[in-house]
């Protein structure tokens, strides 16, 4: 072997020298020197791709698993009460839920045009992502912050949404929605407003402390997500009329 | 249905990190490698029979996450985070902060993806070349060639012009 196969070949792999590899470092001393270079080099970048992964991260895929495995896969035929949804623990935040399915239909049956996964994942994405009262603050965002918001998730305002309490893009099937936080009548209300269509009609989920309702909003969908009983369906409406299709 | 869960959370527990690792360096950006991640396990829950064997069970998930990765780079080109390396935290606490490893951070952000996938694979998974080659569905030529070149750009940023010497004038 000579210096130049043996600088190639550990660059190209480090840790896993060859007996040739071996043999040549024994006999070369400028490559013994090129060698601790590589492996310093080797040990840095160790460290360097180490990034630490977020904090809970092996926590919100168990959550997330549970949640979608537990949710109803369709929504079962009964008009008030429909399903009990999931027992959710959740080690990071110490949240409880039991989710309860409910739909304002009147016909039995699965409803045409209802996407039970997609749902099932918003809600589970809702709860890992946007936990009611995320962002709640005092200082207002303004409408052109959230008509980029908006419009960055293919929507357009027609009128004024309100006060909007905080902002943020956002991702969903890696398509790009828009997370708002919005005063409820008894607390913040976090809004996401996405492309997808899930539902043609509001379909409601509840739990300890928790209250949600997907509905259809221009092309797309609105969810809200708040902790109290706040008046969700009433702020739902208004959202919806203010809110239309870019 | 317990032990498909026990076995799940095994490898959650076990391989979420370097998972996420893997996925961050080929996206640079967090919120979307945790997105990546968790697509990835959703399918690996669904796939959970056959991914018994650990180490098959590893390479399972990083070639699904690839596909993940690009299956959304297909619909649009992401926006990636202008990394700062200094607030990049490393899994060692006691990781030094130096110039050094500053510019091998950066340099490493700088990297195209075609060196960074397999030296990532290599350094955090521990995959030989032709494990790589496999996972990448190229020629062993090729992913040691990258790997090469890979590290050569790093000492380049590390050492100055002086390390080009060293290679290339052999």
């Amino acid at each position: 072997m000579n210096c130049l196969e043996f600088r190639k070949q550990i660059l190209a792999a480090p840790r896993s020298l060859t007996p040739a590899m071996i043999a040549h470092r024994g006999e070369c001393t400028q490559c013994v020197a090129f060698a601790a270079g590589v492996d310093k080099l080797e040990s840095a970048l160790t460290e360097a791709v180490l990034v630490d992964p977020p904090e809970g991260l092996a926590n919100r895929i168990l959550l997330r698993r549970s949640l979608v495995d537990a949710l109803p896969a369709v929504v079962p035929a009964r008009r008030r009460f429909l399903a009990l949804a999931a027992s959710v623990a959740v080690a990071t935040t110490g949240l409880g839920a039991f989710l309860f399915w409910r739909r304002g239909g009147q016909e039995d049956g699965q409803e045409e045009g209802f996407d039970g996964g997609l749902a099932r994942e918003l809600v589970a994405h809702l709860l890992m992502r946007h936990p009611p009262g995320l962002g709640a603050a005092t200082q207002l965002v303004s409408e052109t912050e959230v008509t980029g918001l908006l419009k960055r998730a293919s929507f357009a305002s027609r009128t004024s949404l309100g006060r909007v309490e905080n902002a943020w893009p956002c991702e969903f099937r890696y398509q790009p929605i828009a997370h708002l936080v919005l005063p409820g009548s008894a607390g913040p209300v976090t809004a996401l407003v996405m492309p997808f269509a899930v539902a043609p009609r509001p379909h409601h989920f509840a739990g300890p402390n928790l209250s949600g309702v997907i509905a259809p909003c221009a092309h797309g969908t609105l969810a809200l997500l708040a902790e109290s009983d706040t008046d969700l369906d009433a702020l739902a409406a208004r959202l919806q009329g203010a809110i239309v299709s870019a | 249905m317990w032990q498909k869960e026990a076995q799940f959370t095994t490898l959650v527990n076990a391989l979420s990190a370097d998972l996420y690792r893997y996925a961050f360096w080929l996206c640079r950006n967090r919120e979307q490698a945790e997105d990546l991640v968790q697509e990835t396990f959703a399918r690996a829950w669904r796939a959970i029979e056959d991914l018994r064997d650990d180490r098959a069970a590893r390479a399972w998930l990083l070639v699904t996450l690839r596909r993940e990765h690009a299956r959304y780079y297909e619909r649009e080109r992401p926006p990636t985070t202008d990394i700062d390396p200094d607030t990049m935290p490393a899994s060692r606490k006691d990781f030094d902060g130096s110039t050094e490893a500053w510019a091998l951070r950066r340099e490493l952000e700088r990297l195209s993806i075609e060196y960074s996938e397999p030296l990532v694979l290599q350094v955090i998974g521990g995959y030989s070349g032709d494990e790589i080659a496999d996972m990448l569905k190229l020629t062993p030529a090729a992913v040691t060639t990258r790997l090469f070149r890979a590290r050569q750009q790093l000492r380049r940023a590390l050492d100055g012009e002086a390390d080009d010497l060293e290679v290339a004038s052999l």
